[in-house]
């Protein structure tokens, strides 16, 4: 290697530091420019309702965003609607990359995550709705009591005939076994799915909707769960599974690529007894 | 930075006419209850209270083994339509008078129980309305048998209505 390399190498370091601090400099050009970004304004058109006037009734304000000052996802318009327009606005929000649940509202029609849902940039105003046939609490907030209540319901945990014996080891699964899981154990709750089902919009006090049964499913054809038999009783009634009609809006709507209206199907044929939980490959207790 | 801030919020326009609507005015006697003071209970318990005071469903009996059934007929009827409007008998002919009949009143039952549901209609109209539902098949299929033996029967009328002339 020749001198001139070498001492290049050593002093690396140092010319990137040069080379930084020239960049800062022009850091403040480029803010400027990015000021001068031509203005891009995109129309929300956001539901509105406040429960301390109870006297008014729900209805749409227009918000203009300019969206190269905004971030490219819905919550992101949403955050800075709250940040800069109107600070009464309120919705929830928490993860903002679409592993929380929170933000599920109805945008553009659609059932889906605020946070994974880019903003529509073709010109014409973004409507949106808290989720569908829920009651509002306020704004874009549902009150998802009866929901949370529902997954209670199925009770959603192992459980086992020797539960009682204290343990220090772990209950043993096949790979071939944990592989009926994938598809159902990714859903974060956030209800677009059952929201977006008609049959849930009419029966939903009866009904457990998509998101609930395929947390069922979940647990039912889990190998190491022994409960199987009471889970599947307790939905054997014409209303717990059985008002699904195979709409299927629940798969088309699953902001995470989830598949409800299947799992719905094998409860049924396991209700009906057309299919049978198959056994361990595995012993839970070895 | 809460200078800043304030500044920055008089340059929007749109933040002007909102930035007094967000001024709380803080009470140092109670701290943290000027935000909720403001807030009706109402409209959200009265929302909780529809709902459990509506009337509740019949949510006994196994459904399961009447889905099996009622997917059973669906794909038998496939089958069922062709053979019976080909052969002619009027034994083939009562049997699909009766899968036809029952198919249909499976899939209107769905119906009048998806939208005629107590929590709309009250307790007596969706309990009504299924049982006129019962009244239209039952006669439905009264009326298919009876037109089977005292008259030329289902098929024969088919191949009738599309008999050259």
């Amino acid at each position: 290697m020749s001198r001139e390399a070498q001492l290049f190498k050593l002093c690396r370091g140092s010319f990137g530091q040069v080379r930084s601090i020239h960049r800062a400099s022009t850091s403040q050009a480029a803010a400027v420019q990015a000021k001068e970004k031509p203005v891009k304004n995109k129309v929300f058109s956001i539901y509105r309702w406040n429960p301390d006037k109870s006297d008014q009734k729900p209805y749409m304000q227009e918000y203009n965003v300019d969206l190269n000052a905004c971030g490219p996802m819905v919550l992101d318009a949403l955050i800075k609607i709250k940040n800069e327009i109107d600070p009464t606005l309120t919705f929830r929000r928490s993860c903002r990359e679409g592993i929380c649940g929170s933000c599920a509202m109805n945008i553009g029609g659609v059932n889906t995550l605020a946070c994974i849902s880019k903003i529509d940039t073709s010109g014409k105003s973004t409507k949106i709705y808290p989720l569908p046939h829920m009651y509002v609490v306020k704004d874009l907030v549902p009150d998802m009591n009866n929901f949370y209540n529902q997954y209670k319901s199925i009770e959603p945990w192992l459980q086992r005939k020797d539960d009682t014996v204290k343990k220090n080891t772990e209950y043993l699964q096949s790979v071939e076994d944990r592989q009926k899981l994938d598809g159902l154990y990714e859903c974060i709750l956030c209800a677009c799915c059952s929201t977006s089902c008609p049959s849930y919009w009419w029966n939903g006090d009866k009904y457990l909707g998509p998101a609930v049964l395929m947390q069922a499913y979940r647990w039912i054809i889990d190998s190491r769960d022994e409960a199987t038999t009471k889970r599947l009783d307790k939905m054997r009634d014409p209303f717990s599974a059985f008002r699904c009609h195979t709409i299927m809006n629940c798969t088309r709507t699953c902001p995470k690529g989830l598949n409800p209206g299947r799992a719905i199907a094998e409860i049924k044929k396991l209700l009906g007894g057309v299919a049978k939980k198959e056994e361990p490959h595995l012993k839970a207790v070895a | 930075m809460a200078l800043a801030l304030v500044l920055k919020k008089s340059l929007s326009v749109q933040a002007t006419q909102n930035f007094f609507k967000t001024a709380i005015k803080v009470d140092s006697k109670r701290p943290f209850t000027q935000i909720l003071s403001a807030i009706k209970k109402e409209p959200i318990k009265v929302c909780r209270e529809s709902k459990f005071n509506t009337p509740k469903r019949l949510m006994s009996g196994d459904h399961g083994k009447l889905w099996t059934v009622e997917r059973g007929v669906s794909v038998a009827l496939l089958g069922m339509v062709p053979i019976a409007l080909l052969a002619h008998n009027t034994l083939l002919d009562d049997v699909l008078a009766a899968s036809v009949v029952i198919h249909f009143h499976w899939g209107l039952e769905a119906n009048v129980i998806d939208y005629v549901r107590p929590i709309i209609f009250g307790h007596a109209v969706p309990k009504v309305a299924l049982g006129l539902l019962y009244l239209v098949s039952i006669s439905t299929l009264g009326g298919l048998i009876y037109y089977n033996h005292s008259s030329i029967g289902i098929s024969n009328t088919v191949r009738k209505i599309w008999k050259k002339e």
